[in-house]
């Protein structure tokens, strides 16, 4: 028989503390099971007791909690904060790099060219047409620009096969340089010939410039600026594989660099009259010879305007065409575009006639690129 | 009384007439080198109380529980040691020094637990401002504005270090509240005219119940007392006072997969001994059965009084009284 609960005297706050803490001896303990067993106060009171407790201990957990989330959301906000940074970052550059990246070919080429053309070393390594030079000459459309435009952009559209190309380097005219001319002992006829070409050039390009202004004012400016852009580098890397191409053998002596010769980088249609486009193509005084990828070699008188087809007088296939001249100054010669320079004074072009070379390297010569004959 | 022996106080000795009888005790009832290792081990030296304080107070808890020994047994080092070693040393010192009325002791008091309390009082009583105004009464007793012929009373002198500090102002928070309650739950307010005074129904009058509705009642009786404790406690959380299994588990400091094994013996138990019951009252083993499938609404039986006995008073009451 067990014991009957002791009711008359409750345990005290120690004992029901000591025994919700689980401090107590087991027969205490037993004690006091017994005694809360049957009484509601008792009861009441641990249960109260140990609400609390948990209460508190919750709150003291939650706080911890928070207190071990607090550095770790700091850490994560500053993690979270490289995102957006990132991303901004990100949206910068190519905004930066959409907006002034053909910004640098422009600023190049326009630095370039007015060196190109004061050195009459070689001029046919002069860069094309800027962009930025074409879009204001397109804007402007003063004689002034498009000269310099045509001088520019006479690089040859052989290899170009962008069309989006702006036209206002397609068929420009290529005088001189007009720096390089009065420098040079130019014949009167030379001097007048290349009046001549200027003003077809001028004339040309005020046209073409107009028709694109209209066009470009109704464009978007970016977009258009982009496209010339692109239309210079291609130009530029065109030209310079023309002039790579144009380089004669290093064994040719007597040709020198002159204002008026301009090989390998003189205008030529986009098509020529076989439907091809031009494979290589030279000017010598006003005839421009240019040969497409079938062999089939065309001449003309008007810088490319019109072309009338040359019967085959060589053998073989035709692949190159380029001009050569010949200095009066110093008596040695160059080629145009080879880079190679012989006498410090300044060039002038004295006589100048055009070759042919075959697919075996045969070469073939011509004063008007119609008649032609073995070298 | 057997529970108050086990603790070894008695409800006609006073908390403060415990620590009286300490204070006659000479200080050298502690061994002197344990002195020193007591006092850095309590933190006292953060609120000021020097080693002799200290040591007073250390021997005088240790002379009043005589180190937990019998009355007549001497404590050796190591036995005043493990004593001291088994109270909550640090809360001990500080309760008795701030019953002691030292004024540091007290802000360091405040500064540890004031926060909890006000936490721990609105956690009881579910209302901030009930609360807030229970913990601040008990910060006026404990502070020792109540004063019993003449002397000043302070509750944190019957703190013994058993338990934590803070898990002993709970309790104490606890057991206001309760008594609180159960002294008010029947007041009514005057001027409310809504609450008109609902007196409880009469008491039935007792019905000419069968014999064997008797012989029920015995039975179950003597199988409730022939209980073990912790079954009867938990037949009463669970089925008087409604707690979660979860509930009781934690105040058993049991899982509740463990509460629910337990509650489910104890009732099979139960179960059987009322049938041994009934079959040592002369009933047969049908009728036993028989008994045992009786509406529950049929029977007169109040398992409240059966379990427990709401009916005393509390400790204080009694005290007083």
């Amino acid at each position: 028989m067990k014991q009957a609960p002791q009711l008359d005297f409750h345990p005290d706050a120690e004992s029901l503390n000591a025994f919700a803490e689980r401090v107590l001896p087991e027969p205490e303990r037993v004690q006091i099971l017994g005694h809360i067993a049957g009484c509601s106060r008792c009861r009441q009171i641990l249960y109260l007791a140990q609400e609390a407790a948990d209460e508190m201990e919750g709150l003291a957990w939650r706080a911890e909690k928070h207190h071990q989330d607090q550095p770790r959301w700091g850490m994560a906000s500053w993690r979270m904060a490289w995102i957006p940074a990132g991303a901004l970052a990100a949206l910068a550059g190519v905004a930066i790099t959409l907006h002034f990246w053909p910004a640098p070919p422009r600023a190049e080429m326009a630095k370039a060219a007015p060196q190109e053309m004061n050195a009459p070393s070689s001029p046919a390594s002069r860069p094309p047409a800027s962009a930025e030079k074409a879009q204001s000459a397109a804007k402007s459309a003063t004689p002034k620009l498009a000269v310099t435009e045509t001088d520019e952009a006479a690089a040859p559209t052989a290899g170009r096969e962008n069309p989006a190309v702006p036209e206002l380097t397609a068929e420009a005219p290529q005088p001189a340089p007009p720096q390089a001319a009065p420098q040079a002992r130019q014949p009167e006829t030379a001097v007048a010939a290349w009046q001549q070409e200027q003003q077809r050039a001028v004339n040309a390009l005020s046209t073409q410039a107009e028709a694109a202004a209209k066009v470009t004012q109704a464009k978007m400016h970016t977009a258009a600026d982009r496209i010339v852009a692109t239309g210079a580098s291609a130009y530029t890397a065109a030209a310079a594989k023309m002039e790579m191409k144009s380089a004669p053998p290093s064994s040719f002596d007597g040709a020198a660099p002159t204002a008026g010769l301009v090989a390998a980088r003189k205008p030529a249609p986009a098509r020529l009259p076989s439907g091809l486009l031009p494979l290589s193509t030279a000017t010598a005084q006003h005839h421009t010879v240019a040969i497409d990828p079938a062999g089939a070699l065309f001449a003309s008188e008007d810088l490319g305007r019109s072309w009338e087809q040359v019967p085959q007088q060589w053998t073989g296939r035709a692949v190159q065409v380029r001009a050569k001249s010949i200095s009066s100054v110093t008596g040695s010669a160059a080629v145009p575009g080879g880079g190679e320079e012989h006498g410090s004074s300044a060039p002038a072009a004295r006589a100048s006639w055009l070759e042919m070379v075959n697919d075996v390297g045969q070469a073939w010569v011509s004063a008007d690129g119609k008649t032609w004959r073995a070298r | 009384m057997a529970y108050l022996q086990v603790v070894e106080f008695t409800p006609s000795q006073s908390v403060e007439g415990a620590a009286e009888a300490a204070l006659v005790t000479a200080p050298e009832a502690i061994h002197e080198p344990l002195h020193e290792e007591l006092w850095r081990e309590c933190g006292a030296e953060e609120y000021g109380l020097t080693l002799a304080e200290c040591s007073r107070i250390l021997t005088h808890l240790g002379v009043a529980q005589n180190f937990g020994l019998a009355p007549e047994a001497t404590a050796s080092r190591q036995q005043q040691a493990a004593f001291f070693g088994s109270l909550r040393l640090a809360d001990l010192v500080l309760a008795q020094a701030c019953a002691a009325g030292n004024e540091r002791a007290w802000e360091h008091f405040l500064t540890l637990y004031q926060q909890s309390l006000v936490r721990a009082a609105i956690a009881i009583t579910g209302s901030d401002t009930l609360g807030r105004d229970l913990a601040g009464s008990l910060y006026a007793e404990l502070y020792g504005l109540t004063e019993r012929d003449g002397e000043r009373r302070c509750p944190l002198a019957s703190y013994k270090g058993r338990g934590s500090l803070i898990g002993w102002l709970r309790t104490i928070l606890a057991q206001r509240h309760v008594d609180h309650c159960r002294r008010s739950h029947r007041e009514l307010p005057l001027d409310d005219p809504e609450n008109t005074y609902d007196p409880p129904a009469p008491e039935p009058e007792p019905e000419n119940q069968p014999a064997e509705f008797a012989v029920l009642w015995k039975a179950l009786e003597d199988a409730l007392h022939n209980q073990e404790e912790e079954e009867r406690f938990l037949l009463a959380a669970y089925y008087m006072d409604g707690r979660t299994l979860l509930q009781i588990g934690r105040t058993l400091a049991v899982h509740e997969a463990t509460v629910s094994r337990k509650l489910h013996r104890a009732t099979d138990r139960l179960r059987k001994q009322l049938l041994r019951n009934l079959l040592d009252a002369g009933l047969s083993k049908r009728a036993a059965q028989e008994a045992l499938g009786t509406d529950p609404r049929d029977l007169n039986i109040n398992l409240k009084i059966l379990l427990q006995s709401s009916e005393a008073d509390t400790f204080q009451e009694k005290a007083a009284q």
